[in-house]
């Protein structure tokens, strides 16, 4: 197990430096100088000349990067050339928040996938079924865009239940998440109904009714629990979508996490905090997958085994 | 099975536990969006992007720096200079030395008393390199020994001297007029030595002498002032001014709608609805402001363009009114000259050059392109995603496709990019717009349009314009500068390089119940005198 986890990890170094290396030398492309941004297109040549030489901007790209990687690895991305904060201070005021705005989605659409899934497997062919795989097929079509509003007018202009947008009360963070939540639901509603109509036909499922079992006792305590696996798959994934960041939710409810962060250096042209963003969102992926991978070995024995005799089969 | 049976059981218990927090946020949620207090809530349109006010630059963040600093002088409700912590000040005969006399009951939010000598450490540090000011060689390059601090070669402005504790000498280059004016930015306010001088993360904790203090800087969340019980100018009625930060205009607008904010700007977008809403439309106001927005015709990236004829075809093709009904709602007014209303010298009854196309086509014609034929191809370059811009743009192509023959293309454009192309003098034909720095008209023609000026990339060269604004910048007597710069306009606007389209309009809803807010033409004055009537809200 720790050699599956060191491989996975080291198999993780090459994928963050492809994505710092391709970030960091798009940013060196890109237009803009970003000594002009530092200091306005008409200051003085030599105050220009200073500062380029000051940020290493007048050596060779290969050698910037190389210095960029070293301060990274020390947890130095850069300084944003816009406010002149550290960018790692500025990851480490959105990271929490993007974070936990990712785990409420991410509980709401485990919550809502999941109990949709199970009645309309259980309802089969019936009106209820038809119900909830209309509301799945919404939450997977509706973009967040369309969402976002869409939920604000309602809860927040028409029932004046939450507050618009904002970020700093538990309120605040219900409807982002419910927005967020809809597409990882939706899909977990559709596997969960495909999983329990397959394992509602199972022998064993037959033998718990037969025994005299309640139909809740038999649903709950015998079929869920299998048809739930493949269903951590989508649910991890979905995670690391969601704790890179919602650009488009962030910015609808004005929640102030990397998303946001990522979003105002843009426009801004603020590379470090371009490049920094970047780098956390795809180690936020990189890390997710390999924690699903681990639970997943967790909740399914037979795929530990599997990997335990690649393992050997490689070593 | 045991062990699934209890796991289950958990889970049964974490959905009710959840539906039971669910509804718990819903209940925290009613019912609290009004607060008590003498609290203003206005959203920022973007997260600040300092709290230096030796490097600010935007506006959204200048409206934050101003309520936390002053300078010496500031712009009042009638549009003019007033006193700040200067209370009164001197010109030298000659027109280059300023003394100000400074009030001796300002002091810095951490108690001590402001000195003529923060105001020579606070430009001292504004020009030095080490601050990267991007705006310091714009606002302070008049003032003697400026330049020499901003290439490095000197440490502090030979100009800038305090005489005593509460008199502060300032020599200028050259006579200007508009000095004052300029010294109302924020590259001109005072800091607190101490304050600057305690890391690199004093923008955190900024400590200024204005009405308020900066409470709160949530990061791309919310800023929260606090007023200043001890400001010299007497204390804010507000007790408070929260500004959360609000990216989209659509969220920006229902926050409106829903009492979470107290004023918010209208956007084409959501301008037809509230126009149609009898309560918005009582609260809906509109401000004039110094911006002029215009085609610009590059006569180094396109040829034609040298010749005058040409530009006034070009010009005399556009049916201004008509563009604004098109394109605008028809809230802006058009622009028959550069300045805009307020600025002075602004003539309320130039024409400009008219509507006219016969004569429009006519002058192409004698230019040597009849019907716009032999005329190489031209693009019309816009900033990206601004959707009144392209309506504009494109009801603009099909008057000169109708009025001359020609077939404009447009081409939106990445801000940034349009920017440096727009630098490098390679874009033939762009709309823009440019808004003062200052309330004077050397900030448009002097600026913008002298054949030496770094901001003309378009090729513009007239040596009796050239010569009108080099008169009018030095002279200090304002009725002849101001007639040399109505010469100098009239000039500008029959030569074309610029065709100017409309002034801009910003339309705003606020609350009836904030009452006492000034504005003037530059944007909302800070809130000194505002105060929330209880009563209505």
């Amino acid at each position: 197990m720790l050699a599956y986890v060191l491989r996975r990890l080291a198999l993780a170094v090459p994928t963050l430096l492809f994505i710092s290396a391709v970030t960091f030398f798009m940013g060196l492309l890109a237009p803009g100088d970003p000594v002009e941004i530092i200091l306005g297109q008409h200051a003085d040549p030599a105050a220009k000349a200073r500062v380029r030489h000051e940020l290493g901007l007048d050596r060779h790209p290969v050698s910037q990067y190389i210095s960029y990687l070293a301060n990274a690895v020390r947890g130095d991305l850069g300084i944003s050339y816009v406010t002149r904060r550290p960018v790692t201070d500025i990851l480490a005021d959105g990271i929490p928040n993007t974070a936990l705005l990712a785990v409420s989605a991410m509980a709401v659409a485990l919550v809502v996938g999941v109990c949709l899934g199970v009645i309309a497997a259980v309802n089969q062919g019936r009106w209820l079924d038809r119900a909830c795989m209309l509301a799945a097929l919404a939450g997977v079509s509706i973009p967040t865009f369309v969402l976002g509003p869409l939920l604000i007018l309602v809860f927040a202009l028409k029932l004046g239940w939450l507050p618009v947008a904002g970020w700093g009360a538990p309120q605040h963070v219900l409807l982002p998440a419910l927005v967020l939540a809809g597409r990882p639901a939706a899909m977990i509603a559709r596997l969960t109904r495909a999983e329990m109509v397959e394992v509602l036909r199972q022998d064993y499922i037959r033998t718990a009714r037969a025994k005299g079992l309640s139909e809740w006792h038999t649903i709950t305590r015998h079929a869920l629990r299998n048809a739930l696996m493949p269903v951590v798959t989508v649910a991890g994934t979905s995670l690391g979508y969601l704790l890179s960041g919602s650009f488009v939710v962030e910015s609808i409810f004005t929640v102030p996490g990397i998303g946001a962060a990522s979003v105002e250096s843009i426009f801004r042209r603020d590379y470090p905090v371009i490049q920094g963003t970047t780098l956390v969102m795809a180690a936020s992926f990189v890390v997710v997958n390999l924690l699903v991978d681990l639970l997943y070995g967790w909740l399914d024995p037979r795929v530990q085994r599997s990997r335990g005799l690649a393992g050997s089969a490689s070593g | 099975m045991g062990k699934v049976s209890l796991s289950m059981r958990k889970a049964f218990c974490f959905v009710v536990f959840f539906a039971a927090f669910l509804a718990a946020l819903l209940f925290c949620g009613c019912g609290s969006k009004q607060p008590s207090e003498q609290v203003l809530r206005i959203p920022l349109l973007v997260e600040p992007t300092t709290m230096d006010p030796a490097r600010v630059e935007d506006g959204p963040t200048i409206e934050v720096l101003m309520h936390i600093y002053d300078g010496l002088v500031r712009w009042n409700e009638k549009n003019q200079i007033e006193p700040a912590i200067a209370e009164s000040w001197k010109v030298s005969p000659d027109g280059r030395t300023y003394t100000f006399y400074l009030r001796k009951n300002v002091r810095f939010h951490t108690g001590r008393a402001v000195t003529a000598h923060d105001f020579v450490f606070s430009i001292n540090r504004a020009l030095s390199p080490s601050t990267a000011s991007t705006v310091a060689g714009t606002y302070l390059n008049d003032i003697e020994g400026a330049l020499d601090v901003l290439s490095g070669k000197a440490k502090s402005a030979s100009g800038v001297k305090a005489l005593d504790d509460y008199t502060l000498q300032i020599r200028i280059v050259k006579p200007r007029a508009y000095f004052l004016a300029k010294l109302t930015y924020p590259t001109a306010y005072v800091v607190d030595r101490q304050n600057v001088s305690s890391g690199p993360q004093w923008t955190e904790k900024p400590v200024g002498t204005g009405p308020f203090k900066l409470a709160r800087w949530e990061h791309n969340s919310i800023v929260v002032l606090e007023a200043n019980p001890d400001y010299f100018g007497g204390p804010p009625r507000l007790a408070r001014i929260e500004r959360p930060i609000v990216l989209r205009p659509s969220t920006r607008h229902a926050k409106y709608e829903s009492g979470e904010v107290d004023a918010v700007d209208v956007t084409m977008g959501d301008y037809d609805r509230d126009v149609r809403d009898p309560v918005l439309k009582s609260q809906m106001r509109i401000y004039d402001r110094p911006a002029v927005f215009y085609f610009a015709l590059n006569q180094r990236a396109y040829p034609p363009f040298r010749d005058r004829r040409v530009r006034q075809a070009f010009a005399m093709a556009i049916d201004k009114p008509a563009l604004i009904r098109l394109a605008l709602k028809g809230i802006n007014q058009p622009a028959n000259g550069i300045l805009p209303p307020g600025i002075p010298g602004h003539d309320p009854n130039f024409k400009g050059l008219p509507y006219d196309p016969a004569r429009a086509r006519l002058l192409l014609a004698q230019a040597g392109y009849p019907g716009g034929r032999g005329l190489p191809p031209l693009t019309l370059t816009f900033r990206e995603q601004m959707v009144d811009l392209r309506r504009l743009a494109e009801a603009a192509a099909e008057m000169y496709r109708r009025n001359l023959g020609v077939d404009v293309k447009l081409r939106e454009m990445e801000w940034g990019v349009f920017l440096q192309e727009r630098n490098r003098g390679t874009l033939p034909f762009f709309l823009l717009r440019w808004m003062a720095d200052y309330l004077d008209p050397q900030n448009f023609l002097s600026l913008m349009l002298h054949s030496k000026a770094p901001e003309n990339t378009i090729g513009y060269s007239n040596p009796e314009f050239d010569r009108l604004c080099d008169q009018a910048d030095a002279l200090m007597d304002q009725k002849r500068r101001l007639e040399l710069y109505r010469r100098a306009e009239r000039i500008v606007v029959e030569d074309a390089p610029w065709i100017p389209l409309f002034y801009q309009r910003d339309v705003e809803l606020w609350k009836p119940y904030v009452k006492g807010d000034r504005n003037c033409l530059m944007g909302h004055l800070p809130h000194t005198k505002t105060y929330i009537d209880t009563a209505l809200r």
